[in-house]
């Protein structure tokens, strides 16, 4: 038995979770522009793109796993066997 | 700047948390790991929970910062009020509050904000509006110029005087003034701020040049 089993993801679904990493990063930015510089301009953007970008991102990477979990768990279920007459 | 940041520990936390999380991400996209149950936590992390408590604790330490006094000097036309709250030699009614410890940094809010019940979102709207102004109409002028032009949109309302000068108190009443303008002044039909009682909080910006 595998103690790591591996989920392997479809090319789209890996650009997909690429894409929410590099979303991460740069709403990441943006929050930590607006603490270093407190001026309105980085506030207002980490506080509305920032927080959207983020959002986003998480979203891709809960829709994408979740998804692969929900594969994964009715492939391990045992087939229902038919009742018996 | 870094005494700042970490004088205040839900900035540092804020601070911390992004790193760690950058640092996962970019483990993520750098080595492009299998994914398995373990990569899946790690993103978890690094996508979702640290960067929430990074948008969490930002946002509250954001909010906090949009009262200080460096914030609303942060637009340049901001700078002759901003310098005269900072003058420990100023006498004018803004200065003098700003030496008072209960205004302190954050004066120029715990003077304009709104004590409503929707106080905080109302100010945080208006503070919106100036930024609009600022971008789309002030950035480019002069101080001069922007003391000519920009006003106090509405004039400045007693009620937020007497959300610490309640007009209830001996000292206050026992003043000759206070106590034959009182109903006058706890309806705003006699401002505080007037040139016959306590003057502009800004004289400056009432000269004409």
């Amino acid at each position: 038995m595998n103690d790591h089993p591996v989920t392997h993801l479809g090319r789209r679904e890996t650009i997909a979770l690429r894409v929410s990493a590099v979303l991460t990063l740069v709403g990441l930015a943006m929050m930590v522009w607006s603490i270093l510089v407190p001026t309105p301009l980085p506030v207002m953007l980490a506080m509305s793109v920032g927080q959207f970008l983020g959002t986003t991102a998480f979203a891709i990477y809960l829709f994408i796993v979740v998804r692969q979990l929900r594969r994964e768990w009715r492939r391990a279920r045992p087939d229902e066997e038919p009742e018996k007459p | 700047m870094v005494s700042w940041i970490f004088n205040n520990p839900l900035l540092a936390l804020a601070l911390a948390c992004a790193a760690v999380s950058a640092a996962l991400v970019l483990w993520y996209l750098l080595r492009r790991p299998q994914l398995t149950h373990a990569t899946k936590l790690v993103l978890l992390a690094g996508i979702g929970i640290l960067p929430l408590t990074t948008a969490t604790t930002g946002n509250v330490a954001g909010f906090e910062g949009t009262k200080a006094r460096r914030f609303c000097g942060s637009c340049h036309v901001m700078t002759p009020y901003r310098n005269d709250s900072e003058d420990p030699h100023s006498t004018t009614l803004a200065a003098r509050h700003a030496r008072n410890a209960l205004f302190g940094d954050e004066n120029c809010y715990a003077c304009h904000a709104d004590y409503g019940m929707y106080g905080t979102i109302v100010t945080k709207a208006g503070g919106l509006r100036h930024v609009y102004e600022y971008v789309l109409h002030y950035r480019n002028m002069s101080l001069d110029e922007a003391r000519e032009t920009i006003h106090i949109r509405h004039p400045f309302s007693n009620d937020t005087c007497m959300h610490c000068h309640s007009t209830e108190g001996p000292d206050w009443k026992a003043v000759r003034e206070h106590a034959s303008l009182i109903d006058r002044v706890r309806d705003g039909r006699v401002s505080c701020a007037s040139a016959g009682c306590h003057g502009p909080a800004h004289p400056f910006s009432k000269v004409k040049p």
